[in-house]
């Protein structure tokens, strides 16, 4: 494709036309200022071809605030040797307008011929965008888009791939895609697009098919159960016809009135034996009255001789107990007068012993009175010699304190002598014989020793020696001395004794007497204890007792016995015990006598008794019919019992055949078939119920016609099986060719890589020498290999900086675009201010890229940089504000 | 002379469940339209009864109208009709019949045997030995009766009896209801009448299966007629004839396709189909394109043409040729997917696969026959 000529007029800042001719094959570089209009160029171009005339979302293109601006873009190029005049106005005159050859299309047929042509699509719907772009997007980069490699190529992918189908080198399917899509379309009315679940017709079908299943299921129960109560309903009808001739509770009622016969048989047969059981009793009982008559008779008999047996007996008995009375009244006699002899005895005896008594009890109180007078004597002389004492004591009364006072004294007197002595002044001497020498008057002989205490004067044979004791202590001592010696002194005198040794020899002498005394008080006390006069009257007493012993004894009988025999008489002891054994023996005998008597009266009143009962059971026994009663008796026992026998051998046959008729099984038979019946009969009853009942019912569901209508759903149910079957296939079938047909396209798809991996080779090469672009199955370029200073470094592209993934984008266009040309298709090659991030060495590089592709393609390079692109070969048109 | 028609087995209320119901309605009515039919033919060879050997309805439980359209058919014969139940409608405790007399459907002249019984037309001649169905199935001989059953003398003896002569019939027969073999003879029968048999066929020279009026099944065993049946007196043999009844032939066409010809063929007996025929058709074998299409077009032309065409097409394998991938623009990937799925329909290891295969080469093909018109601009 090559652009010709390009002019706008109303668009955008294009207010007035303005137009390039001339545009070279090759490389065309447009440069211009900022907002001097050559994005709104591009922009021509691409609403030119991408958007539709009639399209009201292309407001953009107005001139500002001209709004009835008619922005007008045409276009004059070649496409292989075919001249095309493009003619395009928007907004307030829509035409479209395409010329070539001799052909002229207008409106939507020339937009679509376009697409068709250059390889892309429209929007249905509001503005042209990317995905619509489709080959053009790819070749035409807009301003700061280069990078953008991926989203260009799948949007260009279907375009790409229909173009391209041919180059591949193999034959290619020519109506694939429609053919996919139509399948797809196919397809998918029938199976949802993400999960392959029924829908629509086939969803229909299915449902129905599950729905008709379920009724007829339904259907098939109640067909099911209604086959089943006609069959229960002849069954019924059967048994009842049967039953019906049969009757069977008939023969049960037979049955039972049998068994009620028999039960009353049975039943009269066990009152004959209740009532014979009850005679028997009866005869029993009489069998036994006569049974004991006779033996009252019997009885009568014994008794009798038992009567006079008694009778005889108590009469032996009382002349017994008379003569054992008898016998115990001389006895008791006897007894008595033993026991008098022996009371004369006793009275005797205990006179004597009162009498012996009263003489000792006379000579005791004698002796006693001796024995007192004694007593009185000496306790008159122990009286006599206490006072004697108390006189004596008395006398010699001193005052124990004085006493030792004067002790005291007398050994103060003796300490200060010596204390003197130690002081004094001890004068030894040793005389020849007959020296004379006088000390203080005393003559001294021989050897020995003096003490002064005072001044004394030795007088020898030729005068004498003046001797005085020194020191105060003697002279103390001796006024000590003095005073105590007048102390004791004035004691003596005081308790009118001499020495201290007489006071000492009066306290001892006044102590004996006062221990003398209390000696003889207490001899005194001891003699007579309560007294001399107590002892006085005591002896009073005494002789008043003798006087009344005396008395006593006088008044005594006279013991008018001899004098031997008062010798041997036995102690009153013995005679006492004599006399109690005569007067229990007499006792005993008078009891045993009492007894006999009672014995004789009892006897007595036995024998009359007996006397009594003999004499009356013989007047009982010489009754005049009791001979006549006792025969009656007797027969009527043998009547009896032969009536008792015939009744027991009756009750046991009739025991026996009440048994054998069971009464209590037929009892229970007549219940049983007395039930039987009944059960019968209302069986029967039932039946007829359940049959009528049956009969309604079966009337009521037969007149439905549920066997005709089941088959009519059986029809409906076929038939949507059928077409869900066809259906199903149909979808399964189209799934897969679906499948097949996208597997391929993919495979096709592939086959692409190999050309456009050796064009990218070719352009990589220009750009680094020695590195690898790899392009993949997507068609997208992948691995960037390239030599690094050891060995080769590999990187994705989408990992590449800016500039660089914008260099791999245009390579990867230019490798599309002679891909696209080699199929002979349209290219034409738009850079609206590319590579701009390229640093100077890699834009040189770039450049040897753009202008090798130049060769091949048209170029329409725009820039604001002029002197970058400066070095292409070619004249720069620079772009002025129309 | 006394003459009878035998008939048998009208399967009144039977619908079909393998057509659609368009065309299923019109079999069904032709059933009773049949009865119709039988009347008419009663009355135009004057017989003296009709004989109907069991299975007048299809089902027990058909609705009241089903009913009294029946006996309705039955006004065009006004002399007796004679009526055994059979295995479909078995004289239950409760069954289509009791239904019948019940809502007061049955005409006077019709004589249901519904217990076994002689029924005396002395009359006319003859008496009638009935041995019908009671029960559903039974597995004794209910016309063991009739060899100890006494008539008067000088009436023929006829037997109506339904189910399956002993030892005689295909193993795949309706019921188990057996009947003796040589029944006619041991029971001195001047003639049997059967049913239960949906094709008319002789047993013996005194016994006969009339077979079901009108056809309703696929099987070529002489259905859709009645017999008339005439008698000289008793013991004479019966001469009976064939009289059709049948409004629609039902038929199967089985065609193995191999060569080109073979559709050309096919085509032509299509072509030939009569608007009474029910068709059914099973092709098998192998079609290139231009066959399939030519096929395809017979059929179209012959399911307009006849009452109802059953078609068949799973055993028949398309296999396009050269040509016909070339003539399809199938160029390409088409072209291989086209092999690809021609061999996949052939492969046995998995019939269901194949299946899926065959019809979407057939799809395959069609969409690209229909997209043939279509044009690139480039």
């Amino acid at each position: 494709m090559r652009l010709q000529r390009l002019k706008v007029e109303q668009l955008r800042q294009f207010r007035a036309p303005f137009e390039i001719d001339g545009i070279e094959p090759g490389l065309n570089l447009f440069v211009g200022e900022n907002e001097a209009g050559k994005s709104t160029l591009v922009r021509a171009i691409r609403a030119a071809f991408f958007e539709r005339h009639r399209s009201s979302t292309v407001e953009d293109l107005r001139p500002w605030g001209e709004t009835a601006a008619a922005p007008t873009v045409e276009l004059d190029f070649m496409v292989g040797d075919t001249a095309f005049q493009l003619r395009k106005s928007f907004l307030q005159r829509k035409r479209c307008e395409l010329k070539y050859g001799a052909r002229t299309l207008d409106g939507e047929d020339a937009e679509q011929y376009l697409a068709e042509l250059l390889g892309f699509s429209f929007s249905v719907k509001g503005a042209s965008r990317p995905e619509h772009w489709g080959i053009p997007g790819l070749l035409w980069i807009e301003q700061g888009q280069g990078h953008i490699i991926k989203s260009s190529v799948e949007n260009a992918a279907d375009h790409l791939r229909k173009a391209l189908d041919a180059s591949v080198g193999e034959v290619a399917s020519t109506q694939g895609d429609a053919l996919i899509a139509k399948v797809r379309a196919e397809r998918d009315l029938l199976l949802t697009p993400k999960d392959d679940k029924p829908r629509g017709e086939l969803k229909r079908a299915l449902d129905e098919r599950d729905e008709l299943q379920v009724q007829l299921a339904e259907l098939d129960g109640r067909i099911e159960a209604y086959r089943r109560q006609v069959d229960q309903l002849a069954a019924l009808k059967a048994e009842h016809a049967l039953e019906q001739a049969a009757r069977p509770w008939d023969a049960l009622r037979l049955q039972q009135q049998a068994a009620e016969q028999a039960l009353a048989a049975s039943e009269v047969l066990a009152q004959q034996l209740d009532a014979e059981k009850a005679s028997l009793q009866r005869v029993e009982e009489r069998l036994q009255m006569v049974e004991q008559q006779l033996a009252g008779f019997e009885e009568d008999r014994r008794a009798l001789a038992q009567r006079e047996a008694g009778l005889s007996e108590a009469a032996q008995r009382l002349e017994a107990a008379t003569a054992i009375e008898a016998r115990r009244a001389s006895e008791q006699t006897q007894a008595e007068a033993a026991c008098g002899l022996t009371a004369a005895a006793l009275e005797r005896a205990r006179q004597d012993d009162l009498r012996r008594d009263l003489a000792e009890r006379a000579a005791d109180a004698d002796t006693r009175v001796r024995e007192l007078d004694t007593l009185l004597q000496r306790a008159v002389a122990e009286q006599a010699r206490i006072e004697q004492l108390r006189q004596q004591a008395a006398a010699a009364a001193i005052d124990p304190a004085d006493v030792e006072r004067l002790r005291s004294l007398a050994a103060e007197l003796e300490a200060l002598r010596i204390r003197q002595q130690v002081v004094a002044t001890r004068i030894r001497f040793r005389l020849a014989d007959g020296a004379r020498v006088t000390l203080a008057g005393e003559a001294l002989q021989g050897e020995g020793e003096r003490m002064l205490t005072s001044a004394a004067s030795i007088e020898i044979p030729g005068g004498h020696l003046e001797v005085v004791p020194g020191g105060d202590a003697l002279g103390a001592l001796a006024r000590d001395e003095a005073d105590a010696r007048a102390a004791c002194d004035a004691l003596l005198q005081r308790c009118g004794v001499v020495t201290v040794a007489d006071a000492e020899a009066r306290l001892s002498g006044h102590r004996q007497a006062l221990q003398d005394g209390a000696q003889a008080a207490r001899t005194l006390a001891s003699l007579a204890p309560k007294g001399i006069d107590a002892l006085k009257a005591d002896r009073v007493g005494l002789l008043a007792r003798i006087e009344a012993v005396q008395q006593q004894m006088a008044a005594l009988p006279v013991d008018d016995r001899a004098a031997g025999d008062q010798g041997m008489t036995a102690s009153l002891a013995e005679v006492e015990t004599r006399h109690e054994i005569a007067r229990a023996q007499a006792a005993t005998i008078g009891t045993q006598l009492a007894q006999a008597t009672q014995a004789r009266l009892v006897a007595h009143e036995q024998h009359a008794a007996a006397i009594r009962e003999h004499a009356l059971l013989q007047v009982r026994l010489g009754a005049a019919d009791r001979q006549s009663r006792e025969q009656d008796a007797g027969r009527q026992l043998l009547a009896a019992r032969a009536e008792r026998q015939a009744l027991l051998a009756s009750i046991a046959s009739k025991s026996e055949a009440v048994a054998g008729t069971q009464p209590d099984i037929l009892r229970q038979s007549v219940e049983r078939f007395r039930r039987s019946a009944d059960l019968a009969e209302r069986a029967h009853h039932d039946r007829e119920l359940e049959i009528t009942r049956l009969n309604g019912m079966l009337q009521e569901a037969g007149a439905q016609g549920f066997e005709e209508a089941r088959a009519a759903l059986a029809v409906r149910l076929e038939a949507t099986r059928r077409r869900q079957r066809e259906l199903d296939l149909r979808a399964r079938a189209l799934h897969l060719l679906l499948e097949r047909l996208e597997a391929s396209r993919r495979e096709r798809t592939r086959q692409l890589r190999a050309p456009l991996q050796a064009r990218i080779d070719h352009y990589i090469r220009l750009l680094f020498p020695k590195a690898a672009l790899e392009i993949g199955d997507d068609l997208l370029p992948g691995l960037l290999t390239r030599p690094a200073m050891q060995g080769n470094e590999s990187g994705a592209v989408s990992e590449l900086s800016h500039g660089a993934r914008e260099q791999m984008g245009v390579l990867t266009r230019l490798a599309y675009a002679d891909l696209l040309q080699e199929a002979g298709r349209p290219t034409l090659l738009i850079l609206d201010d590319a590579l701009v991030h390229s640093d100077t060495q890699r834009l040189d590089r770039m450049k040897r890229v753009l202008f090798d592709a130049a060769q091949r393609h048209q170029v329409l390079l725009f820039t604001c940089h002029p002197a970058a692109w400066r070095d292409m070969g070619v004249v720069a048109r620079t772009i002025m504000r129309g | 002379m006394p003459r009878f028609l035998h008939t048998a087995d009208w399967q009144i209320g039977r619908q079909y469940s393998q057509f659609p119901p368009d065309d299923g309605v019109p079999l069904a009515e032709a059933r009773l339209e049949a009865v119709g039919t039988i009347a008419r033919l009663a009355t135009d060879h004057a017989v003296d009864a009709v004989l109907v050997a069991g299975d007048v309805f299809d089902a027990q439980a058909v609705s009241e109208r089903t009913i009294r359209r029946l006996f309705a058919q039955l006004a065009g014969f006004a002399g007796p009709w004679l009526m055994i139940p059979g295995n479909h409608d078995a004289a239950l405790a409760e069954s289509v019949w009791t239904c019948a007399r019940r809502i007061g459907a049955v005409p006077p002249n019709v004589h249901l045997a519904l217990e076994p019984g002689v029924l005396d037309f002395a009359a006319l001649g003859f008496v009638a030995l009935a041995a019908p169905l009671t029960q559903r199935h039974t597995y004794n001989d209910l016309t063991e009766w009739f060899d100890t059953a006494t008539t008067p003398p000088g009436l023929l003896r006829i037997g109506l009896a339904h189910g399956c002569v002993q030892g005689q019939l295909a193993e795949d027969i309706d019921s188990p209801n057996p009947i003796g073999a040589d029944r006619a003879r041991q029971s001195r029968l001047d003639y049997l009448a059967l049913g239960d048999w949906h094709g008319c066929r002789r047993m013996d020279e005194r016994t006969w299966y009339s077979g079901t009026p009108e056809p309703d099944r696929f099987r070529d065993n002489d259905p859709g007629h009645v017999l008339l049946v005439e008698i000289d007196a008793p013991g004479a043999l019966p001469v009976v004839t064939r009289v059709a009844t049948g409004r629609y032939c039902w038929r199967t066409l089985e065609a193995p396709l191999s060569v080109a010809s073979d559709v050309e063929q096919l085509a032509a007996t299509l072509a030939a189909a009569r608007p009474s025929d029910v068709l059914s058709l099973q092709v098998a074998g192998e079609v290139d394109l231009p066959g399939l299409v030519r096929l395809r077009e017979a059929i179209g032309l012959a399911e307009a043409g006849v009452r109802h065409l059953q078609q068949d097409l799973s055993a028949l394998r398309l296999v396009p040729t050269a040509e016909d991938i070339a003539g399809l623009d199938a160029d390409g990937y088409l072209g291989e997917l086209i092999a690809e799925l021609r061999d996949a329909q052939s492969q046995r290891t998995d019939p269901e696969a194949a299946r899926v295969a065959s019809h979407a080469l057939t799809l395959l093909a069609t969409l690209l026959l229909e997209g043939r018109g279509v044009e690139s601009p480039a």
